[in-house]
């Protein structure tokens, strides 16, 4: 009777281990190797059942080694409870897998798996194929050289490299994706070496770099506009504090003639009154002297105002040729001893009518001329007026064949009280460029030594309305 | 012989004009300062008043703007000389303070004594217009 119960029970845990080996080829996918250990286990069982059924119905026809089946129980329980601790490893391996593949399918960050050695695509998230546009099964038959986009076939070779050797690295790609877009990707790969696998978790940061890119154009381009208004603001600023000067200058120089004024006054009376009350004529060439200079005096104190008082051009529809000629002949008039003979070239026989201050035009033009007039050592040569009116500007240039200026010269020019001739403040050119500037226009000079000077006007033809 | 009274705080000046209108046999009184001027105005009428725009511690256009006033003074003509009210747009001002004539420092003599002849002048035209009425 005891036998029969023991082997029954030796049928019963083959039975369950049979069974449970059968659960098995479900969950582990191992079919061939669950199939043929259950068949073991059931021939096992067919095995005990043999013996089994002789003890029920003929009990006394069959010989039966109770120690043997005793064995038999041990090995069917310890066969159950082996095939039933497998088991449950695989179930916890089967497990661990479902939450890994969970949690790739789960992240929105793409993720791929690669043959270390030739970078061939062995896994994939969906992440990774939806980025890439790319099915499943299409990205498993191809290799990181399909779609990388930033490094070439060598450098990926060679960055695979330096992977394998450090174990893992963090960086920035570009991958293309099915349809041709090109992709910005942060990259984390990790090494496995025991499958000798990169592992890779992809961040798409193509939106953020554009962003970046954007970003950084703005900033560069402000940078830019900060940089021109920078260098505009120092320009105006420099204009401003020479403006400043000049009209600290200007003021200065203005309550210097001023002043001045009186006593020349006082002096030309007394001239004159000694001129009325001498007896001998013995004085008469000195006296004629103090007058002429007191002329002189007065005339330098008159440029000093008229540089301190250029103010906004009152502006008249003037013809340039005539104010030009009536400057001429006022030179003419002055240097009448001279052999200066003067050509005027104009682009149009007719008149050149442009809106401009006629006073300040006359003053400008008389500066230049009689600059040209001082050049000639040998008080004689030719000055040549060109005249070229188009549209927008009048252009004039005046050139003369006298002494030239020095380099260094030309340099300062135009500064205020500048000047190297032994007589004069040096502001004639400083009012030409004021009364120029002041007309919006601009005013350049050019000169060779010993071939003579060339004076350029661009004025524009009528009055800026700003 | 024509009475002409002048001020200005520069003696030098003061006493060279004085001298050079002498010299054209003007009768010339010259002042200092504004008060001794107008004090001798209203006593003695001048024919012609020289005021310079600007003396120390007082004003051109003042003493013009008193003798225009006052009725014994208000008919005299005056002129100005003046260094510093040199600009166009500075006529205009003079010319309200009843100025007949503005000449620019230095002035030549002769432009002077044109601009007193000239003054008289417009004076005796004024005066003769005003009998006929």
């Amino acid at each position: 009777m005891l036998i029969v119960i023991v082997l029954s029970f030796s049928v019963f845990f083959q039975l369950l281990a049979a069974f449970y080996a059968l659960r098995y080829v479900k969950i582990t996918n191992h079919i061939f190797s669950w199939i043929l250990i259950s068949s073991a286990l059931i021939l096992m069982t067919i095995r005990r059942m043999v013996p089994l059924y002789y003890l029920i119905f003929t009990p006394l026809s069959y010989p039966v080694v109770v120690f043997n089946e005793w064995i038999g129980l041990i090995l069917s329980s310890l066969m159950f409870l082996g095939i039933k601790g497998i088991g449950r490893i695989f179930i916890e391996r089967n497990q661990a897998e479902l939450k890994y593949k969970t949690i790739l399918d789960t992240t929105i960050d793409p993720f791929y798996i690669i043959d270390a050695q030739q970078g061939k695509i062995l896994e994939v998230n969906d992440a990774y194929c939806f980025l890439m546009g790319y099915s499943r099964n299409e990205l498993l038959n191809m290799s990181l050289k399909d779609i990388e986009a930033a490094e070439s076939a060598e450098e990926i070779a060679r960055h695979m490299q330096y992977i394998l050797k450090k174990g893992a690295d963090q960086f920035e790609t570009r991958h293309r994706t099915k349809d041709g877009r090109i992709l910005d990707l942060e990259t984390s790969v990790n090494y496995m070496r025991e499958d000798n696998e990169f592992f890779v978790f992809m961040h798409d940061i193509t939106e953020r770099k554009k962003v970046g890119d954007e970003l950084k154009k703005y900033k560069e381009g402000l940078e830019k506009i900060i940089f021109e208004k920078t260098t505009e603001l120092q320009k105006t600023y420099k204009e401003l504090e020479d403006t400043k000067r000049l009209s600290d200058i200007g003021q200065l120089a203005a309550t210097v003639a001023h002043e001045l004024r009186n006593p020349l006054g006082v002096i030309k009376t007394a001239i004159y009154n000694i001129n009325r009350k001498k007896k001998d004529s013995v004085f008469d060439s000195h006296l004629a002297n103090i007058d002429k200079k007191i002329s002189e005096s007065d005339q330098i104190i008159r440029n000093l105002l008229s540089y301190a008082k250029i103010k906004m051009p009152h502006y008249e529809s003037v013809d340039i040729n005539n104010v030009l000629g009536d400057c001429i002949k006022q030179c003419k008039d002055k240097y009448i001893k001279w052999d200066v003979k003067i050509n005027i070239l104009s682009s149009s026989n007719d008149k050149n009518i442009i809106e401009v201050d006629p006073l300040h035009m006359a003053e400008l033009f008389l500066n230049i001329l009689d600059n040209a007039y001082q050049a000639f050592s040998d008080k004689s040569g030719l000055i040549q007026i060109n005249i070229n009116k188009n549209t927008n500007q009048l252009e004039i240039e005046i050139n003369d064949n006298g002494i030239g200026i020095d380099k260094e010269e030309l340099k300062k020019i135009f500064d205020p009280f500048f000047t190297n001739r032994a007589r004069g403040i040096g502001l004639g050119l400083a009012v030409c460029k004021q009364i120029v500037r002041v007309h919006n226009g601009s005013i350049d000079i050019k000169s060779q030594k010993k071939k003579g000077t060339s004076v350029y006007i661009n004025l524009p033809v009528s009055k800026k309305h700003d | 012989m024509k009475k002409v009274m002048i001020v200005d705080d520069d003696k030098e000046f003061l006493d060279e004009i004085k001298g050079m209108l002498e010299l054209c046999e003007y009768e010339v009184k010259a002042f200092s300062n504004e008060d001794e001027l107008l004090f001798a105005a209203f006593a003695e009428k001048p024919d012609v008043i020289l005021l310079d725009l600007k003396i120390e511690g007082g004003s051109g256009f003042k003493i013009a703007d008193e003798l225009r006033r006052n009725g014994k003074t208000k008919d005299i003509p005056i002129i100005a000389i003046t260094g510093i009210y040199t600009e166009d747009g500075h006529m205009e001002v003079i010319k309200s303070f009843g100025f007949l004539k503005r000449l620019i420092k230095p002035v030549n003599p002769l432009d002077i004594i044109l601009a007193i002849e000239h003054a008289v002048e417009i004076k005796n035209e004024n005066i003769n217009l005003e009998n006929k009425k």
